[in-house]
């Protein structure tokens, strides 16, 4: 039981990290970023390109990708959806057409890595981080960097919510995301504000990258495909626009799937999983965290 | 009037802020591209060396093969045009890319050598690649497209999956498809104008059982992905009557589907009935990560695979899979006279890199073309070019993988096994 809690909560981590930029960007800016999978994959590769060329630790390598991914995020921002925010003639415009560019970006990234490294795996040497087996009084185990995981996720989660919902910066991402107009005129810059945030998502989705990268032991084109599933899930289950309630979705899920496996028919792990977002969704069509009406930010 | 404080006071800086994160990305970018051209993949060099011409976009018409009216090449006992340009459907990007690159690797070095030697006169052979991106619908509609074309013949893809969707449109369509991997059925059952030059695994798992019982394996585990037919078939029909036969007890089988990021769970349910040995039916991306996991776990027992196991999946997993082993139908130690002279020579041509199982049965499929195509009898056409392969592989031939016999269409070999020693080295088990 005890070993099942721990990989439930393993899970839960991995799920969560790669969920809370996505749930940012989504919740707060109504930015559906289908090239967040991309940027993770992205944070995995340049975790193995710099951890291979330059021999670092992970308390260097970690910084610098963050920042690379970040800056990606924030050129993607410049380039293209800033521009189709202003062309775009009303909010539900602007959201179809950034969700359709994101889709061209995320392809363009895969490729390219794909391209570099010919569609072979790849990893982060050892050099970076070294995975070690921890037991805990002969009761469970878990790795060193799963324990880091559920660290750097409970802290994320909890600085993201309190920074969201009680700063003054959370406050104007807020605003910005129900009427951009009006905080244009109390002097709010809602593109630098947009791009600030897109930026925040971007290196989360690269600290992300980087500890699953070492975690799951693979660097490959396409592996942020099918935690993108999983996020959207896990979003909508905790209620979109609760940052709180992705973490709280994460964790469900996860404690769903590691004790269908554990002490159920483990073929049917996704099929369960599934079936209890489905009656979560019923008894709470908002998830479980959102207000009664579906509000974003 | 007392001005309202702005909230974002912080943000009002100079250009300077978007001006460092463009360089900064831009440099990212740079990066990835230097990535490219400092890797030791040489995918993108062999293919430019190799008279092969790669269509990265999907969907576009293939090049009509070149026909000469008349011309004074023979080959065989037919009159062969000047040139022959033949389409591979490919899966060079997505899930199974690598192998999709590796066995367009070993084609175009085949088809170097089948041109530079005059095995079919003064005729060149070439190949046209068309991208799956390892999708299935993406390959029917490529493989529609090539059965329309003047193309005399196709390549077929590495993904069972794509395989068994295509095959059926080869043969309604009578245009000869040489297939590796793609260990589904299905494939060959198809009919007759349907090619293998890869032996089903089915064909070489009782080397390996006899291996585990040898080594005194009396229980073992089994993790497959359930979303390849190929390891799906394995795992749920091949081995579990050969594990009976051998008396070794199969506790259990987890599927687990090919986007399953994290197997703590499955993992540690296996550690905890410590089988003697666990079975591992993956593709590349996830072998690695399963025994790195399992070691992680504490299991200390033997793990085995199938034809996904080798130098480059199991790099990753370094020490940890020192002393894993699997079947396969290449032993690139084997003194065997093609081998031997395919190394070296797959070696020189891709900067050193190693070849694998898929790129021999890539070399070994161009290879077979071309004695089909010397065996074709009469003015070369799609019907005399399948009675050409027909005869051809009733033949067999030396290649890569060895000395190739067939049943029908479909290669047979008995396999080998091999192990790792974690520093990437490969030898046979013993």
């Amino acid at each position: 039981m005890l070993q099942a809690i721990a990989d439930s909560l393993s899970l839960g981590s991995v799920y969560v990290l790669f969920a809370l930029g996505l749930s940012l960007s989504w919740s707060v800016l109504n930015l559906l970023n289908l090239a967040y999978g991309a940027q993770f994959m992205l944070g995995a590769y340049f975790a193995y390109l710099v951890g291979t060329h330059w021999h670092h630790s992970l308390l260097l390598v970690l910084p610098v990708v963050v920042v690379i991914v970040a800056a990606t995020s924030v050129l993607a921002d410049n380039l293209v959806f800033r521009h189709l925010r202003r062309q775009a003639g009303t909010p539900v415009e602007s959201e179809l057409s950034m969700l359709v560019a994101s889709i061209g970006l995320a392809a363009v990234a895969v490729t390219l890595v794909q391209h570099a490294t010919a569609g072979e795996s790849e990893f982060v040497p050892q050099t970076v981080f070294k995975v070690r087996t921890l037991h805990f009084g002969g009761l469970f185990r878990m790795t060193n960097m799963q324990l880091i995981m559920l660290i750097v996720t409970v802290v994320l989660t909890v600085v993201l919510a309190v920074v969201v919902k009680w700063s003054r910066f959370g406050r104007a991402m807020r605003g910005v995301a129900v009427d951009p107009a009006t905080c244009e005129l109390l002097g709010v810059n809602s593109n630098r504000l947009f791009s600030t945030t897109i930026a925040i998502s971007g290196a989360m989705a690269g600290l992300a990258g980087v500890l699953l990268a070492i975690h799951l032991s693979t660097v490959d084109a396409n592996m942020g495909d099918p935690l993108l599933t999983k996020a959207f899930a896990i979003i909508i289950i905790g209620g979109v626009g609760s940052i709180a309630g992705a973490a709280v979705g994460g964790y469900l899920l996860a404690f769903a799937e590691t004790f269908t496996v554990v002490y159920g028919p483990a073929n049917y792990k996704d099929a369960i999983a599934f079936i209890i977002i489905l009656i979560v969704l019923l008894v709470r069509p908002t998830g479980l965290f959102a207000r009664k009406r579906w509000e974003r930010s | 009037m007392k001005h309202l404080p702005n909230p974002m006071r912080s943000f009002a800086k100079p250009q300077r802020g978007k001006l460092i994160a463009i360089v900064s990305a831009s440099s990212a970018i740079a990066v990835v591209l230097a990535g490219c051209s400092s890797s030791k993949k040489s995918g993108a060099a062999a293919s430019t060396s190799a008279a092969a011409s790669t269509s990265a976009a999907t969907g576009s018409t293939p090049a009509a093969p070149s026909v000469a009216a008349s011309s004074a090449a023979t080959g065989g006992g037919a009159s062969l045009p000047a040139s022959i340009a033949v389409t591979a459907i490919q899966d060079l990007t997505g899930a199974v890319g690598a192998v999709g690159i590796a066995t367009q690797n070993g084609m175009n070095l085949a088809v170097k050598e089948i041109n530079a030697s005059g095995m079919l006169g003064s005729t060149q052979l070439s190949i046209n690649y068309k991208d799956t991106a390892t999708t299935s619908a993406q390959a029917v509609s490529l493989m529609s497209a090539a059965a329309a074309s003047d193309s005399v013949a196709i390549f077929g893809p590495v993904s069972s999956q794509e395989s068994v969707a295509m095959a059926p449109i080869a043969q309604t369509s009578k245009v000869p498809t040489i297939f590796t991997q793609s260990g589904a059925d299905g494939v060959i059952t198809a009919g007759n104008f349907n090619f293998r030059v890869t032996a089903p695994q089915a064909f070489f798992q009782p080397k390996l059982i006899s291996y585990l019982s040898a080594h005194n394996i009396k229980s073992v585990d089994l993790l497959y992905d359930t979303d390849v037919p190929t390891t799906k078939g394995l795992a749920e029909q091949t081995l579990p009557p050969l594990f009976k036969a051998a008396n070794i007890t199969l506790k259990n089988s987890y599927g687990i589907q090919t986007t399953t990021t994290d197997i703590s769970a499955y993992v540690s349910k296996i550690a905890g009935e410590n089988p003697d040995a666990v079975g591992i039916s993956d593709t590349n991306p996830g072998v690695s990560p399963a025994i790195i996991a399992l070691r992680n776990a504490g299991y200390k027992g033997l793990i085995f695979g199938g034809s996904s196991f080798g130098v480059a999946s199991l790099k990753a997993a370094g020490a940890q899979a020192k002393g894993v082993v699997w079947t396969t139908d290449f032993d690139p130690q084997s003194t065997f006279p093609q081998t031997v002279k395919f190394v070296a020579d797959y070696k020189a041509a891709y900067s050193g890199a190693a070849p694998n199982n898929y790129a021999a049965e890539g070399f070994d499929a161009a290879y077979l073309l071309a004695y089909g195509l010397k065996d074709t009898t009469g003015a070369l056409s799609r019907t005399t070019l399948q009675a050409g392969l027909t005869t051809a592989t009733m033949a067999g031939f030396s290649g890569a993988l060895g000395q190739l016999t067939f049943q029908g269409n479909d290669l047979r070999e008995a396999g080998y096994v091999e192990t790792y020693d974690g520093a990437g080295n490969v030898s046979p088990a013993t």
